[in-house]
C-alpha cells in the first residue's frame, strides 16, 4: 500500500468512513494474525489480540492530537505491546536486549552447507529464540516485509535490521541444530 | 546465506479462520458505524469503550450473532450501549444478558468459557453492589432480589464451566485459569459479605447460598492447583499454593467462629468437630501435605454448611418468638405451609446424624420436597 493511499484512507477513517477501515482491515488482518500467532503459539490468543489491535487502532486514530506516519508500524507496534501484556499475564515475559554489533562473521555462514530443515523443527525452534530475534524472523522472512518497514515498527535504523536479520537467522539455525543433537 | 532456511520460512503458511475474520470485521465495522459528530454519540462511544474494556471477554459481540441479537431484540448500537448500563429489573437487562449468552455460546475453548462466565458473574456482582447501594435511597427492594437471583444463576454457570474445564485434560491454560479464578473467588467472597450487610434477611440468606457455591468452586479450583503442583507443574510456585490454601482455611475458620457464636451450646459437638478439622488442616499445611490440608478444610466446611440451617432456625426463633416449621394441628394447612417456607434447606451428608423428625413434620417436608428435589431438610425439634 503506498504512503499516499494510506494517508487518504486514514483521513477517511477519521471522518467515520467504514469502507476505508474495511480496506485497512482486509489488507492487514492476515499479516498481523500471522505475526501474533507465531509469537503466542495460540490460535485463541492470536484471535483475541488481533481483534484488540484493530480496536486500539480505531481508538488511536480518532484522537485529535495523534498523527500517524505509518499504518503498518502502528498496527505491528500495537500488536507487540499486546503480546507483551499477554506474556506478562502468563508470567512468561523476559525482556532480552539485542546487541546491535556490526556484522563480523558473515563469511562463516557462507561456508556452511545449506540444508533443508524439517519445517516443524523450524517452527518449534522459532519459539525458543529470543523475542526480538523472533520478531525479525517473522516480519522479514515469514511476513516478507522490507527492512524499511521493519525499521519503522521496531524503531531502529534500517541498516541495523539487516544485521539483526542475519543474527536472528544464525540463532535460529543454531537452535535447530541443538534440537537435533 | 541460509537460502534454504529463508525459503522455508517464506513458505510457512498460517491463515486465520475465515469465519473469525469475517465476524471480527463485522464487529469492528459496527463500532466504526457509531461514530457520529455530535455529543450524544460521544456518550455512546465512551459507553462502548467501557463496554469493551471491562471485562474484556464478556463484552465483545461476535459478528453475525450480535447482528442477529440486534434484530431479535429490536435494538441498535445505541441500544446495546445503553443495555450495558442496565441492572436486573431494567427493560434492557434482557438485551445485556442475551448478548452475554451469545458470546458464551460462541467461545470454543474450555478455559476461555470459564473466564468469560466469570466475567459475566463479575457483572452480576457489580449490579448487585449498585442496587444494594441504591436501596438506601430507593424503596424498590425487589431489584435487590432480582439482582441476587441473577448472581445465584450465574455462579452456577461458572461452576458448570469450571467442571467442564477440569474434564479437558489437554487444556493448556487450565493452571492459569485456576490461579486467576482462585483470586477472583476470594475477592467475590469479601464483596458478597459486604453486600450482605446492606440487604434484608431474605436476600442475605440467598447470598449465603451463593457464598457456599463460591466456596465450593474455590475448593475445586484449589484441588486443581494442588494436584498440578504435586505433579510437578512448574507454572505453580509453592508459595502461591501455600498462600491460597492458608486463605481458604482462614475463611473457613472465620465461618466456624461465626457459627459457634450464633449457636452457643446448641450443636456444640459438631461445631467443635469442624474446628478440630481446621486445626488438622493447618497442621497438614505446615507439613506440606497440601491435598490432605485441603480435604480436611473442606470437611470442616461441609459440617459448617449443615450447621447454617440450625443457625437460621435460631435467628428465626429470636426474631419471631416461635419455632418456625412446627406443624400445628389446629392451623389450616395453607398457614402451616407458609410457615414451613421460612425454613432454609440445608445439605445433609449421608454420614452425618440428623436430628429426628416428627411424623407430622415429615409429612409436610415430603410435600415441600416434591417441588424441590435437590434439598433435604433437617429440622430441630
Amino acid at each position: 500500500m503506498t504512503n499516499r493511499r494510506e494517508k487518504k484512507l486514514l483521513k477517511s477513517i477519521q471522518q467515520g468512513d467504514e469502507k476505508s477501515f474495511a480496506v485497512i482491515y482486509d489488507f492487514y488482518v492476515g499479516k498481523i494474525y500471522k505475526f501474533v500467532f507465531f509469537k503466542t503459539s495460540s490460535k485463541e490468543a492470536a484471535e483475541e489480540i488481533v481483534q484488540d489491535v484493530f480496536l486500539k487502532f480505531w481508538q488511536f486514530i480518532n484522537q485529535d492530537d495523534k498523527s500517524i506516519v505509518s499504518i503498518s508500524a502502528l498496527l505491528y507496534r500495537t500488536a507487540r505491546n499486546l503480546i507483551i501484556d499477554h506474556y506478562r499475564q502468563q508470567g512468561k515475559y523476559i525482556e532480552t536486549p539485542l546487541e546491535e554489533e556490526l556484522l563480523q562473521d558473515e563469511t562463516d555462514l557462507e561456508k556452511e552447507v545449506d540444508v533443508e530443515y524439517d519445517i516443524k523443527e523450524v517452527i518449534k525452534s522459532l519459539e525458543l529464540i529470543p523475542e526480538n530475534y523472533q520478531d525479525i524472523i517473522i516480519l522479514k522472512f515469514i511476513n516478507q516485509m522490507t527492512n524499511r518497514e521493519i525499521a519503522e515498527i521496531l524503531d531502529k535504523e534500517e541498516g541495523n535490521i539487516r544485521v539483526l536479520a542475519h543474527r536472528a537467522l544464525k540463532e535460529l539455525k543454531k537452535t535447530i541444530a541443538n534440537k537435533d543433537v | 546465506m541460509s537460502k534454504q532456511l529463508i525459503k522455508q520460512l517464506n513458505n510457512i503458511k498460517v491463515e486465520a479462520d475465515p469465519q473469525w475474520k469475517s465476524s471480527t470485521r463485522e464487529f469492528l465495522l459496527s463500532r466504526v458505524k457509531q461514530s457520529q459528530p455530535d455529543n450524544l454519540t460521544q456518550k455512546v462511544l465512551s459507553g462502548w469503550a467501557n463496554l469493551l474494556s471491562a471485562p474484556r471477554f464478556a463484552w465483545k459481540p461476535v459478528g453475525v450473532f450480535s447482528l442477529i441479537a440486534l434484530f431479535v431484540f429490536g435494538g441498535s448500537g445505541l441500544t446495546i450501549a445503553v443495555a450495558h448500563q442496565s441492572n436486573p429489573g431494567d427493560p434492557l437487562f434482557a438485551v445485556k444478558r442475551g448478548l452475554e449468552e451469545f458470546r458464551l455460546a460462541t467461545v470454543q475453548d474450555a478455559s476461555r468459557k470459564v473466564i468469560l462466565a466469570n466475567g459475566i458473574f463479575d457483572n452480576r456482582i457489580r449490579e448487585l453492589e449498585q442496587v444494594a447501594t441504591e436501596l438506601a435511597t430507593n424503596d424498590q427492594d425487589n431489584t435487590v432480589d432480582l439482582a441476587v437471583n441473577e448472581v445465584e444463576k450465574q455462579i452456577k454457570v461458572v461452576n458448570i464451566k469450571f467442571k467442564e474445564l477440569k474434564d479437558d485434560d489437554d487444556n493448556q491454560e487450565m493452571v492459569a485459569t485456576a490461579l486467576g479464578l482462585n483470586k477472583k473467588m476470594v475477592s467475590y467472597r469479601k464483596e458478597l459479605k459486604q453486600v450482605k450487610t446492606q440487604v434484608d434477611e431474605q436476600a442475605s440468606t440467598k447470598i449465603n447460598q451463593v457464598l457456599d457455591e463460591v466456596d465450593d468452586i474455590n475448593s475445586d479450583v484449589l484441588a486443581v492447583i494442588v494436584a498440578k503442583h504435586d505433579s510437578g507443574d512448574s507454572a505453580i510456585k509453592e508459595e502461591e499454593v501455600v498462600q491460597s490454601l492458608e486463605e481458604h482455611i482462614n475463611q473457613i475458620e472465620d465461618k466456624a467462629e461465626e457459627v459457634l457464636a450464633a449457636l452457643g451450646s446448641a450443636q456444640e459437638g459438631l461445631a467443635q468437630e469442624a474446628k478440630d478439622k481446621i486445626e488438622e488442616a493447618n497442621q497438614a499445611l505446615a507439613k506440606g501435605e497440601y491435598m490432605l490440608g485441603l480435604t480436611l478444610a473442606d470437611d470442616s466446611n461441609d459440617i459448617l454448611k449443615m450447621l447454617y440451617g440450625a443457625v437460621n432456625q435460631i435467628i428465626s426463633v429470636e426474631e419471631e418468638g416461635e419455632v418456625k416449621g412446627e406443624a400445628d394441628e389446629n392451623q389450616p394447612e395453607e398457614a402451616v405451609e407458609e410457615e414451613t417456607d421460612v425454613i432454609e434447606p440445608i445439605e445433609v451428608e449421608e454420614e452425618v446424624i440428623v436430628p429426628p423428625v416428627t411424623p407430622q413434620k415429615e409429612e409436610k417436608i415430603e410435600e415441600e420436597n416434591l417441588g424441590n428435589p435437590e434439598f433435604k431438610i433437617g429440622i430441630d425439634n
